[in-house]
């Protein structure tokens, strides 16, 4: 998958596209260091590009959900679509993530 | 005179022939009156007989049909029931534990996922780690390096200064000895080094086939299981309202044989209806009896009048079954009428019970 990051003065958008897969877990390592070094008030994902996720990319956003939680960062993932809907829905993603 | 005042027979001239006449169809008439009194209670027997075999054989129906019913229960309550180990469970407790286990599997499948990749990372940083030692040891023996050139010279110099240089030399000679045990030291290092930079990159190789391994297949087969789930709950309704309308529909049989059988209990009326009708002819038989007898004796001219052979034959013929006219002609020829009558009756009432043939039935 790729990634474009935008910082504005209220938060930070990522957009997302293409397959997240365990081939990105080093690719979103900069995303986790964003958090961890306090370099964000608020993180949100655009996700309308992301055509599948497998259960590693699942994992990457469970660890910087927990990231986030420690340093009381909200984060959110909008415009989910096909596969990637359908697995968030299944494994109750939503009650996790704040999903719109 | 009133048509009501009873005829005087002493003072008036009877018409001999009107008399004679009456007294000839009252014979017949008594005769056709046996038969009657005899028929009348075979009906009553008749219809006793039916009624007792059908309300058994809808007692019968009624038994089997709650047999049915409660076949149907059965089938109805093993429709809502699993058995689970030792435990009767019903079907929405199966597929409520049966989405908790799945809902839990995914759970785990997560979290395996997120330390998986916490893992990964761990071991990028130990890799890392090593790569900077590695470089280390590298310097090490670049120092050693120039240590040994630098002790060289020094050797070399301390010659040159011939007597004065012996102390240099000797110290040279140190400075080599020493450089040696780092350069070897460094050496061991660098093995260790590289067997743990195996071991990490080994670990590493293992900690991805684990973490490629993709679960979201297997996440996804929830959904299927779910609605899989969802139409054996919907099938087990159906059913169970398809079972519950049949059960409905037995006890609503039930209830009509249970009315049929008890509107067939009229048959006690009947025989009441059927004993006072043959009273009433009786009665009527013993009055025209008295009444003929009178006449004959009190006119000895007519006291011989026969019956009347034509309309006994007319009679004869009004009867369209064969064993009452047999009846009627024992009646008139005075041959053993009441053991004929006796004789029917117990014919009738066997053949109640046997199945009648076709044959045995005259049609009409």
């Amino acid at each position: 998958m790729e990634y474009t990051i935008n910082s504005h003065e209220n938060g930070t958008s990522i957009q997302m596209s293409g397959q997240f897969t365990f081939a990105d877990t080093h690719n979103f390592k900069p995303i986790l260091d964003l958090v961890s070094g306090g370099k964000v008030k608020t993180i949100s994902f655009d996700f309308a590009d992301v055509t599948f996720i497998d259960s590693a990319g699942m994992g990457m956003l469970l660890l910087l959900r927990d990231e986030c939680q420690s340093r009381k960062i909200p984060l959110s993932i909008h415009s989910t679509q096909g596969q990637v809907q359908k697995i968030f829905h299944i494994s109750k993603f939503d009650k996790l993530f704040s999903i719109h | 005179m009133s048509q009501t005042d009873q005829i005087d027979t002493r003072h008036e001239q009877p018409s001999f022939e009107a008399l004679s006449r009456w007294l000839s169809m009252m014979e017949v008439y008594h005769h056709a009156i046996n038969v009657v009194r005899c028929q009348l209670p075979q009906t009553a027997t008749l219809v006793e007989n039916s009624v007792r075999e059908m309300s058994s054989r809808f007692a019968d129906l009624s038994s089997g049909i709650k047999q049915q019913s409660n076949a149907v229960r059965q089938i109805s309550e093993m429709a809502n029931s699993l058995e689970f180990g030792n435990e009767q469970i019903t079907l929405e407790e199966f597929t409520n534990l049966f989405s908790e286990t799945l809902s839990n599997s995914i759970e785990k499948i997560m979290f395996v996922s997120k330390r998986a990749i916490t893992m990964v990372y761990m071991l990028d940083e130990a890799m890392k780690s090593i790569a900077t030692i590695e470089s280390f040891v590298s310097d090490i023996r670049n120092i050693t390096k120039k240590a040994n050139l630098l002790a060289l010279n020094a050797s070399i110099e301390a010659a040159r200064a011939g007597e004065l240089g012996k102390g240099f030399s000797v110290v040279a000679d140190e400075v080599k000895q020493v450089s040696e045990t780092i350069r070897q030291l460094s050496d061991s290092i660098n093995e260790r080094i590289n067997v743990v930079g195996q071991s990490v990159r080994d670990g590493y190789e293992v900690l991805s086939d684990v973490a490629t391994t993709d679960m979201s297949e297997n996440i996804m087969a929830q959904d299927k299981l779910n609605t899989l789930m969802d139409s054996l709950i919907k099938q087990k309704q159906n059913f169970s309202a398809v079972l519950q309308d049949s059960a409905s529909a037995s006890d609503e049989i039930s209830n009509t044989i249970s009315g049929m059988v008890m509107s067939l209990q009229f048959q006690d009326r009947t025989s009441q209806y059927v004993s006072s009708s043959v009273r009433l002819l009786e009665y009527m038989d013993s009055t025209i009896a008295e009444f003929g007898a009178e006449n004959r004796r009190s006119f000895p001219d007519i006291a011989n009048v026969k019956m009347d052979g034509v309309l006994a034959e007319k009679i004869a013929q009004q009867f369209s079954l064969s064993e009452f006219e047999r009846m009627f002609r024992a009646s008139i020829n005075g041959t053993d009428f009441d053991n004929l009558c006796l004789n029917q009756t117990a014919e009738n009432t066997i053949s109640t019970s046997a199945k009648p043939e076709m044959e045995d039935i005259e049609l009409f």
